[in-house]
């Protein structure tokens, strides 16, 4: 109970940090009208996203990478950065008045965008051109996207319902969850120009479409392991990319904007008010039913961290007892493979499984395996240092009774060893739990990625982070709480 | 009961030197014997045991048990030590169990007895070695004394035919040795058929039956207690079984630190369990060095205690002296007598490097 007030103190905290930072932010520096003025200046945009490969070279200003769009206003807020530069279409009226930006120009030259597909599939791209030209020549894409682009604040219109009847082999499209309006996500329905496009294509060739959620350098690598048919999300044509993909006509010609402070916007300043908390949480809980995004990322988060506990467990005892086998063979296996797991980043991990060794496997059962094979390790040498301290003495007392190896690590070591090891396998579940937090990138939508899609929505940094924190204090608290038990239970059958 | 033939281990050191801890070992061990492995550490006397119930595996020889070689492949080991009680130096009860629960959890899980019928007779055993009043107390909490109690219980609750003790009083407290002692010898007085190693040779000379003494890995001399402890034959025994632990001092000059050398003899008492005699000790060291000898200087004193026979005596030596310090005047005498009254004999000698008083304390 003292940890949750403690907790509930340090919210608090950050609440009226995040309040303080709002006021702050007002500055005096130079207007930026023209791409002139940048000289020298800091631009913001998306890890990875087209803008961030073709301005990564520019001299004139520094390219700052953020991995969401909420990041970047909260950083053009607080003046670490100042401008951001994306897809003009990104921002309303009402999201640039909200947030106290506003548009200050276009970029010079436009960016034409197109699908991509792996090279060995020219037909699907030749089929794509085909049915982009019936669009183009009939004006659908006209009137397509004049109509995404110009709708207004968080609405959005009406899309035409896919066929759901078509028989044929899924298309599976790769996108990265971009902005509105040209793909985006409310709940597990794919919205905007994009998404139109797609599906109507998919209609076109009698093939329902399946979208998959990827990280922009995750797109690549999945269209050539062959994960996806198809990749979207506001590509870019380059040289570069047409030497390794094969791309489609362009289908919608991407003018990017540099997006300031609006200085004469009237920011909200002075004491924030409970007013300001329930606009937070009803912005981004309850509009488009947002925290059902929280809720079924909680449900993958626990599904990877049972299902990694519960099999890292029963392998983790196989893995002790190689560790602890008579030929020294066995033991040095046990030991390469720990060391190898030790020596890899859990997100590398991740991606050699997912691209490499399980290409095919959704990216759940993917964490599994992941997060099993590093709890096996860890389960196994927790258990093996426990042994350690139980000691040889009482190995050797039940071995001089006449226990066999497998009665004295049942009836004697083992259940003096679970007991020491209990405080550090707590830990080993806690940090399991917030190490799934990666999982992102291999296009599961766990408890991080569902507050990333919320901030990419709401643009707020502070409130979706806020709760997460809090969901994932509770889930460790409560895991610790679980591991007593199970203990608990298990100390009690043993002995 | 048990056979040994030539029985011979050696052990590789990781740098690949070799070290012959047993050296062609053979004696036979027979039903109701309490036999004694004395000799000093690193003698093999431990190795020798643990051979017994293969904890250590012989580099080659023969253990016979029953007509058959237990150190042969095969031999079904775990059915023998079910059969044989181990009770070793560090106690080794199970951390994680109560006393009762040390007791049961062998008979239970490889006897298959149930649990009530294997803690009335567990119960029993520990009614047996005095220990019924601290059944459900857990290890941690017994004194040593009391744990090497349960740690024997433990082996009893097996029935064991023969039991193996590998030093079970080196770990103990002089005060809590008395306790284990008596354990012991009621069951040497049972007939149950045992193995000691131990360094107490008091305690062996009084519990044994035989006598075995180990020098180098091999077996220099065996025999009963009074053959080896009493009449050794081999100059190695003798100058092992009739250890003298000493101390000495020399005092030199005026501001001789006393309380220094008694603070060092208290010490040393203490730890030949021979507490009780440093009162008279210490009296007689005043009365000899600041009153009897207070002109002799240097003056050596030398605290000894010959353990077999628990005998203690204070020398005191004064160098190149042939005659005796003890004047013949009446405050000297009438000391003396004091002195005598807490003694049991005054010897006066002249020795090759000068006068020697030796008092004998008991």
């Amino acid at each position: 109970m003292k940890r949750l007030l403690f907790f509930i103190f340090v919210a608090l905290c950050l609440v009226a940090c995040n309040n303080k930072q709002k006021s702050q932010s007002k500055e005096e520096s130079q207007e930026i009208l023209s791409e002139k003025d940048l000289q020298g200046k800091k631009v913001a945009t998306l890890t990875g996203s087209s803008f961030e490969i073709d301005m990564a070279g520019r001299s004139d200003f520094k390219i700052v990478r953020q991995p969401t769009m909420s990041d970047c206003i909260a950083s053009l807020r607080q003046g670490r950065i100042d401008a951001i530069v994306y897809d003009e279409v990104c921002f309303t009226d009402d999201m640039l008045r909200e947030n106290g930006i506003k548009k200050a120009f276009r970029t010079e030259k436009n960016y034409p965008c197109a699908f991509a597909c792996s090279k060995s599939n020219l037909d699907l791209v030749n089929k794509f051109n085909e049915f982009l030209a019936k669009l183009k020549s009939s004006g659908e894409l006209n009137e397509l996207t004049n109509r995404w682009k110009d709708c207004a604040d968080y609405a959005h219109p009406d899309m035409p319902e896919v066929c759901d009847t078509l028989s044929g082999e899924p298309l599976v499209i790769g996108t990265t969850y971009t902005t509105a309006p040209i793909s985006y996500m409310i709940l597990d329905k794919w919205y905007g120009l994009e998404i139109e496009i797609l599906n109507r294509f998919g209609e076109y060739i009698g093939r329902p479409v399946r979208y998959h959620l990827y990280d922009f350098a995750a797109l690549i690598p999945a269209l050539q392991s062959g994960q996806i048919d198809m990749a979207g999300g506001v590509l870019f044509v380059t040289e570069e990319r047409k030497q390794v993909l094969a791309l489609t006509d362009v289908y919608y010609n991407c003018y990017g904007a540099f997006f300031v402070m609006d200085k004469d916007a009237e920011i909200k300043t002075g004491d924030p008010g409970l007013s300001d908390i329930k606009g937070s949480v009803r912005n981004n809980l309850v509009a488009e039913n947002r925290w059902m995004f929280l809720a079924r990322g909680l449900k993958v988060t626990l599904e990877i961290t049972l299902l990694s506990m519960l099999f890292g467990s029963i392998l983790g005892t196989g893995l002790l007892a190689m560790r602890r086998s008579q030929r020294p063979w066995v033991r040095k296996i046990a030991k390469v493979y720990s060391s190898v797991l030790r020596g890899i980043p859990m997100v590398v991990l991740l991606m050699i499984l997912f691209y490499i060794v399980l290409v095919g496997f959704s990216g759940i059962a993917v964490a599994v395996v992941a997060f099993t094979l590093t709890f096996t390790s860890s389960f196994a040498s927790t258990m093996d240092n426990a042994l350690h301290a139980v000691g040889d003495q009482q190995y050797e007392a039940g071995e001089a009774m006449g226990f066999t190896r497998t009665q004295i690590f049942r009836y004697i070591t083992g259940p003096q060893a679970l007991k020491r090891a209990l405080p550090q396998f707590k830990g080993e579940a806690i940090s399991l739990i917030k190490n799934t937090s990666v999982v992102g990138y291999v296009a599961i939508q766990d408890l991080t990625r569902a507050c990333d899609m919320i901030r990419a929505r709401t643009f707020e940094a502070f409130f979706p982070l806020l709760f997460i924190t809090i969901i994932y204090f509770l889930l460790a608290w409560l895991i610790g709480l679980f591991m007593d038990f199970l203990f608990k239970i298990a100390i009690k059958h043993l002995l | 009961m048990i056979s040994i033939r030539h029985l011979s281990k050696t052990f590789v050191n990781p740098d690949g030197s070799h070290f012959d801890v047993l050296k062609d070992v053979s004696c036979e061990i027979r039903k109701g014997e309490v036999i004694g492995i004395i000799g000093p550490s690193g003698c093999g006397k431990s190795t020798l045991l643990r051979t017994l119930n293969l904890m250590t595996r012989p580099t080659s020889g023969e253990i016979l048990f029953e007509g058959k070689n237990i150190a042969a492949k095969g031999y079904p080991i775990n059915k023998l030590r079910q059969r044989m009680g181990m009770v070793f130096q560090t106690f080794n009860l199970f951390e994680h169990l109560n006393v009762l629960g040390n007791l049961t959890l062998a008979p239970m899980k490889l006897k298959g007895i149930g649990q009530a019928e294997a803690e009335k007779e567990a119960m029993q055993i520990l009614h047996k070695v005095g220990m019924d009043d601290k059944s459900t107390a857990m290890p941690a909490d017994l004194s040593g004394g009391q744990k090497q109690r349960v740690a024997i219980a433990r082996c009893l609750a097996m029935h064991p035919d023969i039991m193996l003790f590998d030093e079970p009083l080196s770990a103990l407290d002089p005060s809590m040795t008395g306790e284990v002692q008596t354990v012991i010898r009621q069951l040497a007085h049972e007939g149950m058929t045992m193995l000691i190693a131990t360094h107490k040779l008091k305690f062996a000379h009084d519990v044994c039956s035989r006598i075995i003494f180990m020098h180098e890995g091999q077996i220099h001399e065996e025999g009963t207690p009074q053959q080896v402890f009493d009449n050794p034959v081999r100059s190695a025994t003798k100058a092992f079984v009739q250890q003298i632990y000493k101390l000495w001092f020399t005092v030199e000059g005026q501001d001789f630190d006393i309380v220094e050398m008694h603070s060092q003899m208290l010490q040393f008492c203490n730890k030949y369990n021979i507490a009780h005699i440093i009162e008279t000790a210490q009296q007689i060291i005043n009365l000899m060095v600041l009153i009897v000898l207070a002109d002799y200087r240097p003056l050596t004193v030398r605290l000894s205690y010959i353990e077999q026979f628990e005998r203690v005596s204070l020398d005191f030596m004064i160098k190149d002296l042939t005659t005796s310090p003890l004047e013949d005047n009446e405050f000297v005498q009438s000391v003396l007598d004091d002195i005598r009254a807490l003694s049991k004999e005054i010897i006066e000698e002249p020795t090759k490097l000068g006068f020697r008083i030796k008092i004998f304390l008991n």
